[in-house]
C-alpha cells in the first residue's frame, strides 16, 4: 500500500503524539513505528515539496514562453513571408507535441511531458491567431478562443496535473464573455424561417463538465476551485444573453444559493464543498447587501421600469425557466445526497429542503423578490420596495445565523467567523441607515464598541470551545 | 500542539460518481496514448481547415479593387491592425428589403435587432475609372448573375459599418498601422479583394495611391 501524504506539521504532531502514547504505555514502540510507516517519511515529504516547486516554476516558464510566441505572432514580421510563418508555427506545434509524447510514454517523464504538452497547446493558440492574421480574419473572433479550448480539452482530460485545466478554464471563461457580450444573437433556421435565438455560449457546460468530473476522480479540490466559478460566470452571463440585465442581481443571488445547496450535498469536511460554499456565500452575501436598500430598488425601477419595451409575460416566462432550472439542480442534489430510507424524488426533495432549509429558502426568496419586482415594476411604488427590503434583511440575518450554525455543528472556524462578521456588517449597515442621524459621533462610538466587544466575545467563545473539544 | 482536526487522510471522491461516468473515465485513462495523439491531430486539422476555408477565395476568386473610405472618427486604431471601411459597408439610402431599419439605438429592444446577422448580398460593378468597383444593389437574396459580395448585417454598429464582409481589418507589422491610417483618412488607399464565386471576399493587399 502506498504511504499516505502528510504535511510537515501533521507529521510532527503525529510523532509527538505517538511518543506520548508510548510513554503512557498505550502503544508499543513497534506499533508506533508501524503507524508512522503508513505515512510518508520526512524525506519523502521533502522530495514531494521540491518536485511540486520545480513543476510550478517550469509551468510558469512555459507560460511565459507561450506568451512570448503569441507576442511574436502579434508583431507580424513583414520580412517573413506568409508561407514561412505558417510552416514555422505548424512545425513548432507538431514538434512540441511530439516531444511531449516522447517524454511521457518513452522516457517515462510524465511531469516534463505535461509541461511540454502545455507549451504545445499555447503554440496551438498562437497558430490560430497567426492564421487569422495571415488571412486578415476579423469576423466572429470568439471562434478562435472556442477552437483553442476544443484543442486543449483532450490534453486536460488525459494528463495528470491541473496545468491544462487552468488554461482550459481561462479560455472557456474568456470565450463565454466575448461571445455573449459581443454577439447577442444566434441566427437559427426553423421551418418557418430564420429566427434570432439568444447567444448563450451553450457549449460551455458540456466542455466544463468533463473537467469537473476529472477533479472528483483525481481527488483534486483545487481543480474544482477553477470550474465552480467558471460555471457561475456562465450562468450569470445568461442574464446578458436573455436580456435580463435588470434581473441580474436576483439571478446572481439564486446561483449563489444553489451553490450553497450543492456544497451541503457533499460529505461533512469534504474539501470539494469549500469551493461551492465559498463562491455561494460570496454571491449570496454580496447580492443581499444592495437589496437591503430602498434606493437600490428605486434605481432599478427608474432604469428598467415602465420605459422598458418588454412585456411582463416575457419576464415571467424567463423567471419560470429559472425556477425550473433551479428545481432541476435541487432534484439532482436530492438524488445524490439522500438517506437510504427515502426512495421517491419528491420525498428526497422534502428531505433536502428540511436539512438545508436556509440555502433552499434563500433560493426561493431570491425568486420571490424577482417575482415581486416584475409585478410591481410598472407601479413604481415605494411600498413594494419596502417589502423587498424587509425580505432582503431577513435573508442577510438568516444567512449569517446559518453560517454560524454550520461552523458550530461542523467545528469549522471559517463559516462561523464569516457568519459573525456578516451579522455585524448587517448591524452596522442598519445602524447607519436608521440611527446615524440621531446618534452622531457618540452613537457611532457606542456601535463600534459593541461590535468590538462582540468580536472579543466570539473569539473567546471559540477558543474555549476548541480547548474543550480537543483536550 | 498541532491541530488534530487538520489531519485528513486521503479520501475517495466525496460524491460517488455514476458507474457509467467511472467507466468512461477509466476508458480515457487506459487509452491515453491514442487520445493524446488524436488531440494533436485535432489541433492540426483545425489549423489546416482554417487555412483551407479562408485560402479558397485567393485560389479560385477574381481580383477587384475597392476604394477605402474614412470610417467613423469615433472608431479607434488598435495598434496592430488597420480598420478599413468601404462604401459597401454602409446602408443604402432606401434601405435593404428584408432588413428592418434601426430605430432608437439606445432602446434595449428594437425591431432592427431581429435583422441581426442576416446575410446581405451586394452586387458590385466597375467604376467609371475602370479600375475600382462600387456597390450597385443590396439584397438578402443571392443574385443569380454578376459579381457580388456576401456580408452580414448588424444593427449595433449602425453608425460605423452595419454590413461587414470580413475584409474590414488588415493586419500589419507593429508601427506600420498609423501611416496606413493616415493614407486611409486622406482617401489615398484602395484594397485589392479576392472574391470567390459564392461571394466570400478576402483581402489580398492594400494599394497606396
Amino acid at each position: 500500500m502506498e504511504p499516505r501524504e502528510l504535511s510537515d506539521k501533521q507529521r510532527k504532531w503525529l510523532e509527538a503524539e505517538l511518543a506520548d502514547w508510548n510513554r503512557q504505555e498505550l502503544i508499543s514502540a513497534d506499533q508506533a513505528t508501524r503507524i508512522l510507516g503508513l505515512y510518508e517519511s520526512a524525506e519523502a515529504v521533502g522530495v514531494r515539496k521540491q518536485s511540486k516547486f520545480t513543476f510550478a516554476i517550469m509551468s510558469l516558464a512555459a507560460t511565459l514562453v507561450g506568451f512570448a510566441v503569441l507576442l511574436l505572432v502579434g508583431y507580424n514580421w513583414d520580412a517573413l513571408p506568409r508561407a514561412a510563418k505558417l510552416f514555422a508555427i505548424f512545425g513548432t506545434i507538431l514538434g512540441t507535441h511530439a516531444g511531449a509524447l516522447y517524454l511521457r510514454f518513452v522516457r517515462g517523464a510524465p511531469r516534463a511531458g505535461e509541461i511540454v504538452a502545455f507549451l504545445g497547446c499555447l503554440f496551438y493558440g498562437a497558430g490560430i491567431w497567426l492564421v487569422a492574421q495571415v488571412f486578415h480574419l476579423d469576423s466572429h473572433y470568439p471562434d478562435g478562443m472556442w477552437w483553442w479550448a476544443v484543442g486543449v480539452l483532450p490534453f486536460a482530460l488525459c494528463l495528470d496535473t491541473v496545468l491544462l485545466h487552468c488554461l482550459l478554464v481561462a479560455l472557456l471563461g474568456t470565450w463565454a464573455g466575448m461571445e455573449i457580450i459581443g454577439f447577442s444573437n444566434l441566427p437559427v433556421r426553423l421551418f418557418w424561417g430564420w429566427w434570432n435565438f439568444p447567444n448563450g455560449a451553450y457549449s460551455l457546460p458540456l466542455m466544463a463538465l468533463p473537467g469537473l468530473i476529472w477533479a472528483y476522480r483525481k481527488n483534486s479540490p483545487f481543480t474544482a476551485w477553477l470550474y465552480v466559478p467558471l460555471l457561475g460566470w456562465w450562468i450569470v452571463l445568461q442574464a446578458f444573453a436573455w436580456d435580463m440585465e435588470w434581473q441580474m442581481v436576483y439571478i446572481v443571488g439564486m446561483v449563489g444559493a444553489l451553490f450553497l445547496v450543492i456544497a451541503e450535498v457533499h460529505r461533512v469536511g469534504s474539501p470539494f464543498a469549500v469551493a461551492y460554499r465559498f463562491w455561494g456565500t460570496a454571491l449570496v452575501a454580496g447580492t443581499l447587501i444592495p437589496l437591503t436598500y430602498t434606493d437600490f430598488h428605486r434605481e432599478l425601477y427608474r432604469w428598467y421600469g415602465p420605459a422598458v419595451d418588454s412585456s411582463m409575460f416575457g419576464d415571467l416566462a424567463q423567471l419560470a425557466a429559472l425556477v425550473i432550472l433551479a428545481a432541476a439542480v435541487l432534484a439532482a442534489c436530492a438524488y445524490l445526497r439522500s438517506s437510504g430510507a427515502v426512495s421517491s424524488i419528491p420525498a428526497r426533495l422534502v428531505e433536502l429542503a428540511r436539512r438545508q432549509w436556509v440555502p433552499v429558502s434563500l433560493a426561493i426568496g431570491m425568486a420571490g423578490m424577482l417575482l415581486g419586482s416584475i409585478i410591481t415594476r410598472g407601479l413604481d411604488s415605494d411600498g413594494a420596495a419596502v417589502w423587498l427590503v424587509i425580505l432582503a434583511n431577513v435573508g442577510m440575518v438568516g444567512l449569517a445565523l446559518w453560517l454560524m450554525r454550520v461552523g458550530l455543528a461542523d467545528d469549522r472556524g471559517r463559516p462561523f467567523i464569516f457568519g459573525v462578521l456578516y451579522f455585524l456588517l448587517w448591524a452596522i449597515l442598519r445602524y447607519i441607515d436608521l440611527f446615524a442621524g440621531m446618534g452622531g459621533m457618540l452613537g457611532a462610538a457606542l456601535m463600534f464598541f459593541l461590535v468590538g466587544a462582540a468580536l472579543f466575545g466570539v473569539g473567546i467563545f471559540w477558543r474555549k470551545r476548541k480547548a474543550v473539544r480537543h483536550v | 500542539m498541532s491541530d488534530v482536526s487538520s489531519i485528513r487522510a486521503p479520501e475517495p471522491a466525496p460524491m460517488g460518481l455514476h458507474p457509467r461516468v467511472n467507466r468512461l473515465a477509466d476508458f480515457v485513462k487506459s487509452h491515453q496514448q491514442p487520445i493524446l495523439f488524436a488531440g494533436v491531430c485535432l489541433q492540426a486539422i483545425v489549423l489546416i481547415a482554417m487555412i483551407a476555408i479562408h485560402a479558397a477565395p485567393y485560389l479560385v476568386g477574381e481580383r477587384i479593387i475597392l476604394k477605402v473610405v474614412p470610417i467613423d472618427p469615433r472608431d479607434f486604431f488598435r495598434g496592430d491592425y488597420v480598420i478599413l471601411g468601404y462604401e459597401a459597408n454602409r446602408l443604402p439610402a432606401g434601405g435593404i428589403p428584408g432588413i428592418a431599419p434601426p430605430r432608437f439605438w439606445w432602446s434595449r429592444r428594437d425591431r432592427s435587432q431581429e435583422s441581426n446577422d442576416k446575410t446581405v448580398y451586394v452586387t458590385v460593378e466597375p467604376d467609371a475609372d475602370g479600375r475600382h468597383w462600387h456597390a450597385k444593389d443590396y439584397s438578402t437574396e443571392m443574385p443569380s448573375t454578376g459579381k457580388y459580395l456576401r456580408g452580414k448585417y448588424s444593427s449595433s454598429n449602425v453608425f460605423g459599418a452595419p454590413i461587414t464582409y470580413g475584409i474590414e481589418a488588415y493586419y500589419v507589422q507593429e508601427g506600420e498601422g498609423q501611416r496606413l491610417e493616415q493614407r486611409r483618412n486622406s482617401q489615398h488607399l484602395s484594397a485589392e479583394i479576392a472574391v470567390a464565386p459564392w461571394g466570400q471576399a478576402k483581402l489580398v493587399r492594400l494599394i497606396e495611391e
